[in-house]
């Protein structure tokens, strides 16, 4: 399930300029990580619809606008990695693929903004920033390999969101083409613009239920001087915990905190600090005071980033990864039970815990379904969200709490306007 | 100037009494003129009636009651909004928050508060500074202003380079509907994968709904602050000096310009801050955190004014020295208000690196049509604020004032901006908004305000040209509402009722 796979899949070219078929032969297995279960040959798994990589938005608008109009089934993949559970059940008649969106518009390094198409990777834009000496600080799960659009529509984000916010916080203006092949700016190119009601917000990990993102304008940051990573490693989930817990509270802004544990290691607390060399020793040095002790490991530079940058690879060969979520204090409360399901990484300042069970292809699939319906049932009883955001199992629990009635008559409010004819995929409806 | 306006039904007028009591609900037209305009005092426009609800329940009561007598009504915080945002236009009732004015709670271990929307936002900050903690949107109105009226706009403040505006900090939002209806937008656990609505709802300008209570989150105070105050001969050079300090790799937490005009006007007045007079502008350069490294940032602050021609930086780093490098930029407006009769704040953004080029042209408009104009702003947003000083009982100066206006608009979204960086659209922005959006994109702006209010009954006339909003029909039902009733307010040529700008019939 790599990208390496869906490049290396023959593609045939047909129809008119830009459009492209991916042949299903090419790589039978792979559909089935993204399918939320049923093992299927990709050109089942979407119903034998052709995969489309418009290279112009005006394409995109038109195809959008015909499918609208004809009343057919729409699915939008980016860079191929991380398509919701689900996402290809029932019929689908047309897959849009955003590769063929893949220009730079604009990178002005003085005013730290960047605007870009869909398609073009968080990779390639690590590149083009770094040699300027600035960045993009978005971490979410298979962040290398992922396009910006995806990133975007989906609101994935990682461990730096304790400093830098979620894909909402990064994005300045975004193009948009719904449902119905409208095509919307929204937002700007600066960073304080308040003209008008926000409809970046909500295109912004709308999963694709509003219309297919083709290019955004992000707010970049300068890269820091330092770059730390402590690592407290404690025998104990319980002290892991409570280590975490208090690092949160530390009187200091720290930009990523995060707590692994049942990964064949001793639980984990992950604290990365970035900054001026000396801010950083200085933060250092108040956590280690806090704490009453050193870190069990200390990476700088280099070393750092690529520990966080493995952290990254966290979901890839699970089963399935559920998300529970409460507030930070209650850390211990879904710590606990993750480890009995499987795998926990938790972002501990914002009270978000990922929870990896099983592994892809492995043959315990019932047992994680389980796994996955205890794990479930005790994080409901404390009080926290639970759902699943991958799967690779037949089945899995629901999520919880089912959202509110009013706010599910906004929503769908919402994406009728967006998509009256429903051509795109409404999860939770 | 008395503008006539619909009067209550006594049904709804009793309805409401009972629901808040009688202390709480306005209706004495002298009373009234408390809330006929916020802080841009050109538009003025007496509402219907005010109700001062206490809490959640009473404020969906009485929304009810409005909602159902077919009545526009308006959400009002501090009224010190300046784009017309909290007038009541269309006879509307105003939703005053004053009385909803509680922390209801203080959650130190996670860093949150739950308050309710009358709260001004710097009692918050004032209440959580004793546990370490503050709100760090700090609106320079943060002594008057309050949490709810700071969702509605979105708003800024100064420290917002290095910490972001409003919705950053907003996690959770109780909200109730025009119908009455009440919802929870966001969420307190933060992952549901559902639509961000809490995000929609924040700049939504109080036109989808009151919020009644706001989950927010707090960040620990920073351990120490640093502050530098560079002294310009060339406003342009300021200009360059912000880029300067950004492309060095700097955040600073706040890069604030005051031009020559600014500074004269806070000297002479009561304020006066010991800002050289004769210099064409003052950079306010403030880094903060961790004490370690503040040092070495300011140096490399310090000496990129320098290389840019600043003829003298001041630095401070108690917070007396620094209160008092900072009291020329806080006192800007009061000293402003000093020495003319009005005060136009505008508000624009544009790319940073369009500073020097935007604040030349903004120079040559002032002259071209004699008008004083001061700049104080977020230089390192690029987030603009020419002042215009006027004198509203002078109508060609008025007529000025608007043409100006018009044109600092235009150039600021030639050079790639927007229309306005934290005051909102309100009444006053309204037809500008098609120099930046499409009218698709401004459709798509009103089906959503639609989904939350179809009848287009909350805080009406705001945001979208009215050609995109069309009337609002919803009030055409109510006694006593609608345009025939509409007294001497002024009548459009298109029929329908406008809020009277001050200087017109004064
Ligand atoms: C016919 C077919 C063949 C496939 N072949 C392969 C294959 O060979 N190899 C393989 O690994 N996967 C394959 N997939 C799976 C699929 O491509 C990916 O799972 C999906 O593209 C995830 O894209 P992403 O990396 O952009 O995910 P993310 O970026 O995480 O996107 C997640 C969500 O965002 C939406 N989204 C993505 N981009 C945008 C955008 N620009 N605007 C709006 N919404 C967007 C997606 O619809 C999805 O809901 C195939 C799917 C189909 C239907
Ligand atoms: C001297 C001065 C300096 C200022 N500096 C800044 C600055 O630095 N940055 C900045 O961003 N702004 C600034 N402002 C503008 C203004 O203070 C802000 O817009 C502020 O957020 C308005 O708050 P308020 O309580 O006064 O709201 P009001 O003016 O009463 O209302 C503003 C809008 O909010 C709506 N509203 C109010 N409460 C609610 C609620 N509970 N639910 C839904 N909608 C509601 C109203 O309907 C209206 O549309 C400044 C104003 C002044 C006078």
């Amino acid at each position: 399930m790599s990208p390496e796979k869906l490049n290396g899949s023959t593609t045939v070219r047909d129809d008119e300029a830009g459009t492209e078929r991916v042949d299903g032969e090419a790589n039978p297995g792979v559909s089935a990580g993204m399918n939320g279960g049923t093992v299927v040959d990709r050109r089942q798994a979407a119903g034998g619809a052709p995969v489309v990589a418009p290279r112009t938005v005006e394409e995109l608008s038109t195809l959008m606008t015909r499918a609208s109009r004809d009343g057919r089934q729409v699915r939008c993949i980016g860079n191929a990695t991380s398509l919701p559970p689900g996402y290809l059940d029932g019929p689908v008649d047309l897959v849009l693929s955003t590769r063929a969106l893949d220009t730079v518009h604009a990178y002005d390094p003085a005013d730290l903004t960047l605007t870009a198409d869909a398609g073009v990777s968080l990779a390639q834009l690590e590149r083009l920033t770094g040699d300027q000496g600035q960045w993009l600080p978005l971490d979410p799960p298979r962040r290398a390999r992922r396009s910006l659009g995806g990133v975007l529509a989906s609101g994935a984000y990682g461990p730096l969101q304790g400093k830098f916010g979620t894909p909402r916080d990064h994005v300045l203006g975004l193009t948009l083409v719904t449902g119905d092949g409208r095509v919307l700016e929204l937002g700007g190119r600066v960073v304080k613009n308040v003209a008008g009601y926000d409809l970046v917000k909500v295109a912004v990990g709308s999963g694709g239920q509003l219309g297919i993102v083709t290019s955004a304008t992000v707010r970049l940051h300068p890269l820091p001087v330092q770059d730390v990573t402590l690592l407290y490693q404690t025998p104990r989930l319980a002290l892991a915990v409570v280590l975490a817990r208090s690092l949160a509270t530390a009187p200091v802004r720290i930009p990523a905190l995060e707590l692994l544990a049942g990964h064949g290691e001793e639980p984990t607390v992950a604290v990365r600090l970035l900054g001026s060399p000396e801010a950083v020793e200085e933060s250092e040095h108040i956590l280690n005071v806090r704490v009453g002790r050193e870190a069990s490991h200390r990476l700088k530079g280099e070393a750092s980033s690529r520990w966080f940058a493995a952290l990254e690879r966290f979901e890839d060969n699970a089963a399935a990864v559920a998300r529970v979520s409460h507030l930070p204090s209650r850390l211990g409360d879904l710590a606990e039970p993750g480890v009995e399901c499987g795998t926990v990484a938790a972002h501990v300042s914002l009270g978000v815990v990922r929870v990896a069970a099983g592994t892809a292809g492995g043959d315990d699939r019932t047992a994680v379904s389980d796994r996955l319906a205890r794990l479930r049932e005790r994080v409901v009883k404390a009080g926290a969200t639970f759902r699943v955001s991958r799967a690779n199992i037949p089945r899995w629990p629901a999520p919880e709490p089912a959202t509110a009635p009013g706010v599910l008559a906004l929503t769908r409010g919402i994406v009728d306007s967006f998509d009256p004819a429903g051509v795109l995929s409404r999860p939770g409806s | 100037m008395i503008t006539k306006v619909p009067r209550l039904a006594a049904g709804l007028a009793e309805e409401l009494i009972r629901i808040v009591g009688a202390d709480a609900v306005i209706t004495d037209p002298a009373r009234l003129m408390v809330y006929e305009s916020d802080g841009l005092t050109a538009y003025r426009c007496p509402p219907r009636a005010a109700v001062l609800p206490r809490d959640g329940d009473e404020t969906a009561r009485v929304v009810r009651a409005i909602a159902q007598a077919g009545v526009p009504f308006v959400a009002r915080g501090s009224g010190t909004g300046l784009s017309g945002g909290a007038l009541a236009v269309d006879g509307a009732v105003v939703v005053c928050t004053a009385r909803m004015n509680r922390i209801l709670e203080l959650d130190l271990h996670n860093r949150r508060a739950r308050v309710q929307p009358g709260v001004v936002n710097a009692h918050l900050t004032a209440a959580t500074r004793p546990h370490g903690l503050y709100y760090a949107p700090d609106p320079s109105s943060q002594s008057a202003c309050t949490i709810g009226g700071n969702v509605a706009e979105n708003s800024g403040g100064p420290h917002c380079l290095k910490y972001g505006v409003t919705s950053r900090y907003i996690r959770g939002l109780d909200v109730v509907l025009p119908d009455g209806s009440r919802v929870y937008l966001g969420d307190r656990g933060f992952d549901t994968g559902e639509l961000d609505l809490a995000g929609l709802f924040v700049g939504s300008e109080g036109c989808f709904g009151i919020a009644v209570e706001v989950d927010v989150e707090l960040l620990p105070l920073p351990q120490a602050t640093h502050t530098l105050l560079g002294i310009f001969e060339r406003l342009e050079d300021a200009g360059r000096a912000v880029t300067a300090i950004i492309a060095h790799g700097l955040l600073p937490a706040a890069l604030e310009i005051i031009d020559q005009a600014t500074i004269r006007a806070v000297e002479e007045s009561i304020f006066a801050a010991g800002y050289p007079t004769d210099a064409a502008a003052a950079l306010v350069v403030e880094f903060d955190g961790i004490e370690a490294g503040l040092e070495a940032e300011a140096a490399h602050a310090e000496a990129a004014c320098l290389e840019c021609g600043a003829r003298e930086v001041r630095r401070a780093t108690s917070a007396e020295a620094r209160a008092a490098l900072w009291k020329g930029r806080k006192k800007a407006f009061g000293a402003m208000g000093r020495i003319a009769p009005d005060l136009l704040v505008q508000d624009a953004t544009v790319p940073r690196t369009q500073l020097p080029d935007v604040l030349a042209k903004i120079a040559g408009i002032g002259e071209r049509y004699d008008l004083r104009v001061a700049n104080v702003f977020h230089a390192g947003d690029g987030n603009l604020h020419p002042n215009i000083l006027f004198d509203r009982r002078d109508e060609t100066e008025m007529e000025r004032v608007e043409r100006a206006s018009k044109e600092i608009m235009r150039i600021c979204v030639e050079a790639g901006g927007t229309i306005t960086g934290e005051h909102g659209v309100g009444l006053d922005k309204r037809d500008y908004m098609a120099l930046i959006h499409s009218e698709d994109t401004l459709r798509a702006m009103e089906s959503v305000r639609r989904v939350f209010d179809p009848r287009g009954v909350c805080n009406p006339g705001k945001v979208l040209p009215e050609w995109i909003r069309g009337a609002d029909p919803a009030i055409a039902g109510a006694p006593g509402a609608g345009p025939a009733d509409a007294g001497q307010a002024e009548v459009g040529t298109d029929g329908t009722r406008k809020a009277v700008p001050a200087g017109a019939t004064a």
